[in-house]
């Protein structure tokens, strides 16, 4: 049997998407630019995506611009706010768990001489209100906080986050890249937010950005003017309708899904009551996620051995070598134990696992952990 | 995943000489603070010979696999010809390894030096 629990990396297109992106490509091919009936039919059902995902989002159609994905999307944010508003520098706040997608714009941005205040998560692996409100200066123009951590799953406190934010008039952007398809979102309670088609069982190579309407941003790409000048490139149209179609399956089905995906979480967490010495790390998490160490067992070879048995999860610590080596900068900013970081496996479990998928992924985890404990 | 050949996966499913010698004549731990690779080798030495050896570990899939065939080599050979071991030996036994996981059989073939070491040790 093989099953993928890898969802966090990146999902498998729902069928009913595929079909319907198969079908975009070989029908409604034309240049949503251009002005022929085969460019109009394009566009419009490009439009037709930019609606959906706006609706999903709760805001504005034209808030919406569409990307290549979630690196994009967090790079025009964060480089094109600054860039349009504060070229001269000024101070930011994000985390030390942001995705390198925002980490290292902002320690570019750093080299080209701004502040940047990294805050660092609780043992639980959020960051707090607090501790947000605390990094605020006189001078910060802009905040970055994730909405769901990639590693962990852990929801990030971005209501209140918002609230402080709006209070002290600093815009506030999320890379939301976890949490789009996950758990409902109030895209207005930030300025910005990004999001990666592949994430949530549409294609790789799309994503989008929410610009609120009321903000100044500048490209940081230059070509052909497309969406209103920010994103200069041809129109992905199979991949806008690809991610619009995903949405809207997710969002229909949500209540019925989400219940499910709860249930096939909570039966590998029933399941672990049988080993000792684990430890589950990240709360108050996604219910696709699940990061957890077992003391005394290699993440690498934990997932290694699961790989062997046709079963994909991720580990983020990783020897590479004596002096360079990776280990999960989300765990370690954490403060977890070096156990609980050598030791972390990710599990993602997606809306098209099964419960039998579950069930041998139970037996074989048991299984592989016991053995290797013995090693 | 990283692409293991069939007999690192071996080595890795099945690992020989793995354990401990409670009347070893000597052993050595050694680790990679580094990476959180850890591993312990027991020897029993007779008439100059490597007669019994066993590891314990702690790591990657490499890491077992390096280990459990560096066990495999040295078993029934000299304490001189032992020492002459070379991470390189292993590696090619293995029929490869990723470049990136050099250093585990490096870390097996240390252990395996450090615990000779500490039997030579003992008996001055």
């Amino acid at each position: 049997m093989r099953v993928y629990l890898d969802h966090a990396a990146t999902t498998r297109v729902f069928p009913q998407v595929a079909q319907e992106v198969y079908r975009v490509f070989t029908e409604n091919f034309g240049n949503a630019s251009s002005l022929h009936s085969h460019g109009e039919e394009a566009k419009q059902i490009y439009e037709k995506a930019r609606l959906t995902i706006a609706e999903y989002l709760k805001v504005q159609p034209q808030e919406i611009y569409f990307t290549s994905g979630g690196t994009e999307s967090d790079n025009i944010a964060i480089m094109g706010f600054l860039k349009a508003n504060f070229p001269e520098g000024g101070h930011i706040i994000t985390t030390q768990i942001e995705h390198p997608a925002v980490l290292e714009v902002a320690r570019y941005l750093e080299q080209r001489g701004y502040d940047v205040t990294y805050l660092k998560p609780t043992v639980d692996g959020y960051v707090t209100p607090e501790d947000f409100k605390r990094a605020i200066r006189k001078n910060t123009v802009l905040a970055s906080i994730m909405w769901v951590n990639n590693e962990t799953g852990v929801i990030q406190p971005i209501e209140e986050i918002s609230k402080i934010s709006k209070e002290y008039g600093i815009v506030l952007h999320s890379d939301a890249v976890q949490a789009v398809g996950k758990i409902p979102i109030d895209g207005k309670l930030v300025d910005m937010l990004s999001a990666s088609g592949h994430k949530f069982y549409a294609p790789k190579g799309c994503g989008f950005l929410y610009v609120n309407s009321k903000l100044k941003v500048a490209p940081i790409t230059y070509g052909g003017g497309h969406e209103r000048g920010l994103r200069s490139g041809t129109e992905n149209v199979p991949g806008a309708h690809g991610m619009a179609v995903a949405l809207k399956m997710i969002e229909e089905n949500f209540n019925e899904w989400s219940k499910r995906l709860e249930k096939l979480k909570k039966k590998i967490l029933e399941s672990l009551t049988q080993l000792t010495d684990y430890h589950i790390n990240g709360r108050n998490t996604v219910s696709s996620h699940i990061n957890l160490s077992f003391k005394g067992v290699h993440g690498e070879a934990l997932a290694t051995a699961l790989d062997m048995h046709g079963v994909s999860v991720s580990t983020a610590s990783a020897c590479s070598s004596h002096h360079k080596v990776s280990k999960s900068h989300v765990l370690k900013a954490m403060d977890l134990e070096e156990w609980m970081i050598d030791g972390a496996i990710r599990i993602s479990v997606g809306y098209d696992n099964s419960e039998e998928e579950i069930q041998y992924f139970t037996e074989i985890l048991s299984q592989e952990v016991k053995r290797l404990r013995k090693i | 995943m990283l692409k293991y050949t069939e007999l690192v996966m071996d080595h890795f499913k099945n690992p020989r000489n793995l354990g401990k010698i409670d009347d070893a004549d000597a052993q050595a731990t050694e680790g990679s603070i580094a990476c959180g690779d850890m591993m312990t080798v027991y020897l029993k030495v007779e008439d100059g010979k490597i007669a019994d050896i066993k590891f314990e570990s702690y790591g990657c899939a490499a890491n077992i696999a390096t280990a459990s065939m560096m066990t495999e080599v040295v078993k029934g050979l000299s304490i001189e010809e032992a020492k002459k071991l070379s991470w390189k030996e292993i590696v090619e036994r293995l029929g490869g390894l990723p470049q990136i996981k050099y250093h585990c059989s490096n870390l097996a073939v240390d252990t395996l030096k450090k615990a000779i070491e500490a039997y030579e040790g003992k008996r001055q």
